[in-house]
C-alpha cells in the first residue's frame, strides 16, 4: 500500500477532531502494534518505543489510514520493519553480552527430549497460560524466537521468512523446529501440555 | 492422567499444538503510558515551528522557495571555498620558509619533550610500579567492561512481566 507523506493545513476545530479520531484510531490498534513489535523483539520497553514510533508514523499518514481497510496491516508492516532496524542495531551487542553460547554452536544444540516422568499435573488457568507461552517466547533466542513468531503470528510463509532475514530455507525451518521445541520444552515444564490443548 | 502430560513427539504434531497454542494468544495489552507518550510527541512536534518540522511540513511556498535558495547556497559555498583556497595558497606562497621553519620547530619541540618524558618515567619510576601500573591499568579496564556487560544484561536484557489484554 502506497501512501503519500503530505499532510493538509487544517483549521484549530477540525485538528482537535482529527485528533480525537486518532486517539480513537490508536485505542483500536495499540495492543496489536505492541503485540507485534514486543513478541518479535522480546523487549517490551523497546516494543513500547517502536509503537510509539509507528503511531507518530501512522499520524503523518492518517487522513489515507482512518478509513482504510488494510490501515491494520500497514500498521503491522511498519511494526514489524522498525523491530528489524532495531533488532539488527543491537544484534551484535546481544550476541555478546546476551548469548552464552555463540550462534553456530547453538546451531549445533541436541533435540531437546520431551520425556519427562516427573512432570508437574495440574490444571492451568487461561491466564495464567497465556502469561506463561509470553514468557517462554522471550525465553527463546532471538533467531528462534523471529522466524517462530514470524510463521506462526504474522503468518509468514517459510519462504518469506527465509527472504526477509536472509538465510537459507532449511535454516528457517530448522530454527523454526527448534524454536517450537524449546517453547513446549518450557512449557512442559510449567505444566502446559498438548493433551490440554486437545491437540 | 498420565496422558494429560505426553509431550508431542513427531513434527507435524508439535507443529500443530504450538500453531494451536500460539493461535490461542490474546493480543498483548499495550502500556497504559504508549497512548499519552505519542500524544505527547506529537504535541511537541506541532509547537515547532514550521522550518523545524519534516519537508513534508513546510508551507507550499517555502518548498517553492527552497530549491533555487538551496542551489544558490551550493553555488555561494564553492564560491567561498575557491576564494578561501586561493586566499591559503597567496599567504604560502608570500613567506613559504618562515612557514616551513615554524612546523620543524613544533616538531622538533614536541620529540624533544616526549623524549624527556620517556627518559623520565624509564629512570625515575623503577619497573616493579611502571608495570604494575599498567597491569592496573589494564585490569580497571577489564573491570569496567564487565560492570557494562552485566548492567546491559541485567537494565536493558531483563525481561518484564507480561501483560496481557482479557
Amino acid at each position: 500500500m502506497h501512501l503519500s507523506d503530505d499532510t493538509p493545513v487544517q483549521t484549530p476545530k477540525q485538528e482537535g477532531s482529527r485528533q480525537a479520531e486518532f486517539t480513537k484510531f490508536m485505542r483500536t490498534y495499540q495492543n496489536m502494534v505492541f503485540s507485534t513489535a514486543a513478541r518479535l523483539s522480546g523487549n517490551d520497553t523497546q516494543a513500547e518505543d517502536i509503537a510509539q514510533e509507528v503511531f507518530l508514523r501512522a499520524h503523518r499518514k492518517f487522513d489515507e489510514l482512518r478509513d482504510n481497510p488494510r490501515a491494520a496491516g500497514w500498521l503491522k508492516t511498519v511494526a514489524t520493519n522498525l523491530t528489524f532496524t532495531y533488532l539488527t542495531r543491537y544484534r551484535k551487542r546481544w550476541v555478546f553480552f546476551s548469548q552464552l553460547q555463540p550462534a553456530d554452536e547453538a546451531e549445533d544444540d541436541p533435540v531437546l527430549d520431551f520425556a519427562s516422568d516427573e512432570s508437574v499435573v495440574e490444571e492451568v488457568r487461561d491466564d495464567e497460560r497465556h502469561d506463561y507461552v509470553e514468557a517462554a517466547l522471550k525465553e527463546l533466542p532471538e533467531h528462534q524466537r523471529v522466524p517462530l513468531v514470524l510463521f506462526h503470528f504474522e503468518e509468514m510463509p517459510y519462504e518469506d521468512i527465509a527472504q526477509r532475514l536472509r538465510v537459507s530455507l532449511p535454516k528457517v525451518k530448522t530454527d523454526i523446529h527448534r524454536a517450537r521445541q524449546a517453547l513446549a520444552k518450557i512449557l512442559e515444564r510449567r505444566g502446559i501440555t498438548a493433551d490440554q490443548l486437545g491437540a | 492422567m498420565s496422558n494429560l502430560n505426553k509431550p508431542p513427539r513427531d513434527e507435524r504434531e508439535l507443529q500443530q499444538y504450538i500453531g494451536k497454542m500460539l493461535s490461542r494468544q490474546p493480543l498483548r495489552q499495550a502500556p497504559s503510558t504508549l497512548e499519552a507518550r505519542v500524544l505527547r510527541e506529537l504535541a511537541v512536534r506541532a509547537s515547532k515551528p514550521w522550518w523545524l518540522q519534516g519537508f513534508s511540513h513546510w508551507p507550499g511556498a517555502a518548498r517553492a522557495l527552497f530549491v533555487p535558495l538551496g542551489l544558490g547556497l551550493v553555488q555561494l559555498s564553492f564560491v567561498t571555498t575557491g576564494r578561501l583556497m586561493s586566499l591559503w595558497q597567496t599567504l604560502q606562497t608570500s613567506s613559504p620558509a618562515s612557514t616551513a621553519q615554524s612546523g620543524l620547530q613544533t616538531l622538533n619541540n614536541l620529540s624533544r619533550a616526549l623524549q624527556t618524558l620517556g627518559g623520565m618515567v624509564t629512570r625515575d619510576i623503577s619497573p616493579v610500579w611502571l608495570y604494575g601500573s599498567v597491569g592496573l591499568a589494564l585490569f580497571l579496564y577489564a573491570a569496567l567492561f564487565g560492570l557494562g556487560a552485566a548492567a546491559f544484561r541485567t537494565l536493558v536484557v531483563t525481561s518484564e512481566p507480561a501483560r496481557y489484554s482479557t
